[in-house]
């Protein structure tokens, strides 16, 4: 525990706002009207320290730019974004790289997020050269102590990537991650490049760290077995919104939302449990288009409970259960 | 019980003559069943696939032993017009990721309708008919629209359905799956697999799916047989052996994936891990190639190869015998 913690028990780390972030399509002729995608469409959460916060969904769900939006590396079209009370979805300059320091990001595919021509331990050392931290000395040593601490020898530094398996590239790539000492680190599906029996060595390297250096992860997958074991909170995203947020147990054991049973009944290998006939042949259809939502849910046009209210009015995401919240009429009447 | 549609007995494929890809592997599938290939990156699971397409990535590989029969035909004694008249009428494969199978510049319809008229002596009319029919067995809705669709203005989800259906179009024997669902959602992998069930139903298609997902074995698979290093370690009936692996390594494999639980959690807990990795062809030794990362290993692991014992509907090599523990 951290002294910060002990002063402020009840102040999340990080807490996000209705943030919204909309990419302007092109227009196809000047006369037609500006469409805009809406990527992430009115989210909020609170991230308490020293915990794992799960965002999980399929592909254009939004996870991933809400994540990155967390990070300001992606701009916020409307909403804010606090990190450890403090609004930091407008900083500039100094400010700016100063709350970079604090938070850092491992991405899914170690092959394309390192410069195949820079030998790794440049690759890792480059955060401290960039912020300035300590002397080349120092950093040099940093930069070995890091290898060491993700199961790397200190003698690979002056390798190239492709001297190395995927897993030890997620192991530089987390290296990379620790280099400025940052406070929240965001996994932006972590471990789904790489092979199965590597997956299980890098989440538990990964847990390790974060006891280590009392991070506080976002993590985002859509491997739903994953996020079961390794996130305290789960956020579940369709299209832009968050459906169903809850604590990981009782998302997993009393899912609501129809989407989050929908994708809980999807992963195959459920059927023997009783599961597979959860599964609503509804969900066959595609979602609809992030350009045209529908008015109401937009969920309804897949949903197999859809009443004429769902595809009318929106449902808000409402604490129904203490600390479950769920976005959905027929759930929240 | 029926002949095996396909039957794979002692193949073994060398690369540069010397070094050993796959090693004594023999496997089978009948009709109306599927089986599952499981294990890690470089074990030999697609090069089993591509051995038995007669589809070799490089000159450099070879065929050093073994037969396949497809039928009780051996595949690997006919010439390349031969095989050519196989591929896609009496076997099909599909792949991981569609877009490499898939001419870019060639519409749906015209790409299925050539895999149709491939096969049979139908004019286009019948063929696009067919077409027609076949886009909506695997699902694709509103089948006549995205016939003159090109592959990019389609979904990850219908791309792997346009080339299901190519597979099939020749109604094959057997359909080979190479990870068919790893790039997809886990929604549109649940109807891709539900395809995949209904077509085997209707046709009775052997079907061969690889993958490194053992929720997808338990769903699909009545046999699975599990690759270590070109080599098949155990193989057998996919529930008993995904509820009681002998193998230390299909024991490593069904344990260090996460599945969806029904138990409750408390904090992160760690994961069992297999540790290490897969070795290179050149430093696999003279014994078990799982011996360096296995649990149980001793001298005697390390030195000689396991014997392969059979036991009812399974097999297991493993020197400590079938039961996990010491052999008698």
């Amino acid at each position: 525990m951290t002294g910060s913690e002990i002063a402020t028990p009840s102040l999340p780390k990080i807490e996000v706002c209705d943030l919204r972030v909309e990419f302007p399509l092109r227009r196809r002729s000047f006369l037609d009207k500006p469409a805009v995608v809406h990527a992430v469409d009115g989210v909020s959460f609170a991230i308490r320290r020293n915990t794992v916060f799960g965002i999980v969904g399929e592909s254009g769900s939004g996870k991933t730019t809400t994540a990155l939006a967390i990070m300001r590396l992606q701009a916020a079209t409307g909403g804010r974004v606090l990190l450890d009370g403090a609004d930091i979805t407008d900083l500039t300059g100094d400010a700016l790289r100063a709350v970079r320091r604090r938070m850092q990001i491992i991405f899914q595919d170690p092959y394309s997020s390192l410069n195949p021509r820079r030998r790794v331990g440049a690759a890792v050392r480059e955060p401290l050269d960039l912020m300035g931290i300590g002397t080349s000395a120092e950093r040099e040593e940093t930069v070995a102590r890091l290898f060491a601490r993700v199961g790397l020898s200190p003698a690979q530094r002056a390798l190239f990537p492709h001297q190395f398996s995927g897993g030890q590239r997620q192991r530089i790539g987390i290296a990379r991650a620790l280099a400025s000492q940052p406070e929240v680190v965001v996994c932006d599906e972590p471990v789904s490049a790489l092979d199965v029996a590597v997956q299980a060595q890098i989440l538990n390297l990964m847990r390790e760290i974060r006891d280590d250096f009392g991070l506080t992860y976002v993590f985002v997958s859509h491997n739903l077995g994953v996020v079961q074991r390794v996130c305290d909170e789960i956020a579940v995203m369709y299209l832009g919104r968050i459906v169903e947020r809850a604590d990981r147990n009782a998302l997993f054991t009393r899912p609501q939302h129809p989407y989050t049973r929908a994708l809980l009944a999807a992963v195959p290998g459920r059927q023997e449990a009783g599961h597979r006939a959860e599964l609503p042949a509804t969900l066959a259809g595609d979602p609809p288009s992030p350009v045209d939502l529908p008015p109401g849910c937009r969920f309804a046009s897949r949903c197999p409970y859809a009443m004429p209210r769902c595809l009318s009015e929106e449902p808000a995401l409402r604490e129904g259960a203490p600390q479950h919240f769920v976005a959905c009429h027929l759930v929240n009447p | 019980m029926q002949d095996p549609v396909l039957k794979v007995d002692g193949l073994s494929v060398t690369f540069r003559s010397s070094l050993a890809i796959l090693d004594d592997v023999s496997l089978e599938v009948r009709r109306g069943q599927t089986l599952g290939i499981v294990g890690e990156s470089g074990c030999g699971k697609s090069m089993t696939a591509l051995a038995i397409m007669r589809l070799m990535p490089s000159a450099a590989l070879k065929v050093s032993g073994g037969d396949i029969r497809l039928n009780g035909e051996n595949l690997l004694a006919l010439d390349e017009e031969a095989m050519r008249a196989i591929r896609g009428s009496r076997a099909a494969m599909i792949f991981q990721d569609p877009m490499t199978s898939l001419n870019p510049l060639f519409t749906v319809g015209n790409q299925v309708g050539e895999s149709i008229r491939k096969n049979r002596q139908i004019d286009r009319a019948e063929a696009r008919q067919i077409t027609v029919d076949l886009l909506k067995a695997v699902g694709l809705p509103d089948p006549e629209r995205h016939l003159d669709y090109y592959p990019h203005q389609l979904s990850g989800g219908k791309r792997q359905r346009v080339m299901i259906a190519m597979a099939i179009a020749g109604n094959p024997d057997v359909l080979i799956a190479d990870e068919p669902t790893t790039a997809l959602d886990v929604t549109v992998q649940a109807q891709i697999f539900q395809v995949l069930r209904d077509m085997q139903a209707a046709s009775g298609t052997a079907i061969v799916l690889i993958t490194h997902d053992m929720g997808a074995i338990s769903e699909m698979a009545d046999r699975v047989a599990v690759m270590y290093a070109g080599r098949v370690v155990e193989e057998g009936p996919a529930d008993e052996i995904l509820a009681a692996p002998r193998h230390p390594y299909t024991r490593g494999l069904v344990s260090c994936i996460p599945r969806v639980s029904d138990e409750a959690f408390d904090g992160w807990p760690e994961l069992p891990v297999i540790p290490g990795t897969v070795p290179d062809l050149d430093k696999r030794g003279a014994g078990c190639h799982f011996a360096p990362r296995c649990p149980l290993a001793d001298d005697r692991c390390a030195a000689r190869r396991p014997p392969v014992l059979q036991d009812g509907e399974r097999r297991c090599a493993c020197w400590y015998g079938m039961a996990g523990g010491p052999a008698a």
